[in-house]
């Protein structure tokens, strides 16, 4: 089961959008059934799961979900959500298989406004959620210009509802600590990369946490919201194929956390 | 005798037979050589306006960052006929990045491109039976805006020793239609951008449709080898369906909003 989320970026003055699709990207590929769906939105509130059942997404059509059409309880939480038999009930520890697919089942996710629109094709891999991460991103996708705001993103979600501090360390290529910064789990952490304007003469940053994972992604906007940009890095093993790729994510994270 | 049988499965005769039998398929084959680094093949554009430039990096430094090592960079660069433009080499030191700005390249258009590396520890990745890839970061711009960056998405060919590009593309007899999973409503233009990193002409039919999955038409494109082609999506075009004889028809997308525009692998 894939789950996918809303970036909410409402305090700058910007929205959140996503597109979900009931069908998969190679149908050839795709030995299950498509059928009708019920969309459920869900949030931590520190103890406990929040459910809001947004609606059915028939078969073989798609739906634009938008925060602005929300309601008020959801409003300003990290929203999750996934799709889910309509006969059953929100389960995060589901094992559905339906949004597994090869290639991978995405969504549209974007962050926009009146003028223009950002987006990536993404989605949160369910076996992340069982499972103690850690986070080695490798980025050179910080712009450096006065009239431009960065933001590292990270999504990250576990099976348990309780919402946990960790620490992420931003780094240069020779491996010195730029900061240090608090994150939380079951969240859509942002974290504005401004103050680096004056700091950073390397290309790439380097941004690693030992005990926390999840999505990193990277969030650039000129300062009147008129163009924007949204990605995400590898993870380490991307850089391979074949043979036994996980070896080369372990050499990586071995040397970042050293 | 397990590590034989892994690796007899896993030549690509039988990734072939895999492919046409439905049996876990794969998107790519292998090289012939597993010295060869292997590639995206990915969008330029310095055409009305745009601006493109690739986050050049010392992939040693990503594989083996206790090493060391200098890349050796090969960039090969093709115009949307599929001419080979350009080719550049570059030398970065370990954990060096630099921006490689197509404008200085002098260079004009719209195209393809491949990045090659080598560097000493390849070895040990041979040994491994792995292939290094290069996925890297596209920035593009118009005028004043923001960098808006898509990483590479495809592992797409290789160069050989005779500097000759070979592809890795799975294709089969049956044709896959492939689905971006995305909606164009809300944007005032969409471009799809798909290319050709194959020796040979590649036929894609794409069919767009509304909303309620009704057709408005379906076109034929052909793409010649090392080609790329840009193409205008239909007006009221909710999402559309890329068909050929590739298992993976995954395009760019680029979809121009009032002030700027938005760029990523469908």
């Amino acid at each position: 089961m894939n789950y996918y989320f809303l970036i909410d970026f409402s305090e700058i003055g910007l929205n959140s959008a996503i597109d979900i699709f009931n069908f998969p990207p190679i149908q050839k590929l795709y030995k299950k059934k498509i059928e009708d769906k019920k969309i459920i939105l869900f949030y931590s509130d520190e103890n406990k799961w929040n459910f809001y059942e947004y609606g059915i997404i028939k078969k073989n059509t798609f739906i634009t979900i938008n925060n602005k059409n929300l309601p008020n309880k959801l409003v300003g939480k990290s929203v999750f959500l996934y799709l889910e038999d309509i006969d059953k009930n929100f389960n995060i520890n589901n094992n559905s298989k339906y949004t597994e697919s090869v290639p991978e089942w995405r969504c549209n996710i974007r962050i926009q406004n009146e003028n223009t629109s950002c987006s990536y094709q993404g989605e949160y891999p369910g076996f992340f959620i069982k499972k103690n991460l850690s986070l080695v991103s490798c980025s050179p996708m910080v712009q450096i210009n006065d009239n431009l705001e960065n933001y590292f993103i990270l999504v990250n979600l576990n099976i348990n509802p309780k919402i946990e501090e960790f620490k992420v360390e931003i780094l240069d290529a020779k491996k010195q600590i730029l900061d240090c910064v608090t994150f939380y789990t079951n969240t859509i952490n942002k974290y504005n990369l401004n103050h680096f304007n004056n700091i950073i003469s390397d290309k790439m940053l380097i941004f690693r946490s030992i005990k926390k994972g999840g999505v990193p992604l990277y969030f650039s906007r000129n300062i009147d919201n008129k163009s924007m940009s949204l990605e995400h890095t590898h993870p380490p093993q991307a850089y391979f194929i074949f043979g036994d790729t996980l070896k080369y994510q372990k050499y990586k994270k071995n040397f970042w956390f050293k | 005798m397990k590590n034989f049988l892994i690796n007899f499965l896993s030549k690509n005769f039988f990734r072939n037979i895999r492919n046409f039998l439905l049996i876990k398929p794969t998107f790519s084959l292998k090289p012939q050589n597993s010295k060869y680094t292997i590639s995206d093949f990915f969008y330029w554009n310095q055409d009305n306006g745009f601006s493109t430039k690739f986050m050049l990096t010392n992939l040693s430094s990503q594989a083996y960052p206790d090493d060391n090592d200098i890349d050796y960079i090969k960039i090969i660069i093709f115009n949307n006929n599929g001419l080979k433009i350009k080719s550049i080499s570059y030398e970065l030191n370990p954990f060096q990045t630099i921006d490689l700005l197509f404008q200085d390249l002098n260079v004009s258009g719209y195209g393809s491109f491949c990045v090659f590396h080598k560097f000493n520890k390849l070895n040990d990745i041979i040994l491994k039976n792995s292939f290094m890839a290069e996925r890297g970061y596209v920035g593009y711009k118009t005028n004043l805006g923001v960098w808006n960056f898509m990483h590479g998405n495809k592992y797409a060919c290789y160069l050989n020793d005779k500097n000759n590009i070979k592809s890795i593309l799975s294709s089969s007899l049956y044709k896959f239609s492939y689905l971006p999973q995305v909606s164009f409503l809300d944007s005032k233009k969409t471009l799809i951008v798909l290319n050709n990193p194959t020796k040979k002409n590649i036929k894609y039919m794409i069919k767009f449709f509304y909303s309620n999955n009704i057709i408005i038409k379906s076109n034929t494109y052909n793409i010649s080898e090392f080609g790329t082609l840009e193409l205008s999506v239909e007006y009221k075009t909710a999402y559309v369906n890329i068909i050929s004889n590739l298992l993976l028809s995954r395009p760019i997308i680029i979809k121009k909003y009032k002030t700027y525009f938005d760029i990523f692998h469908g």
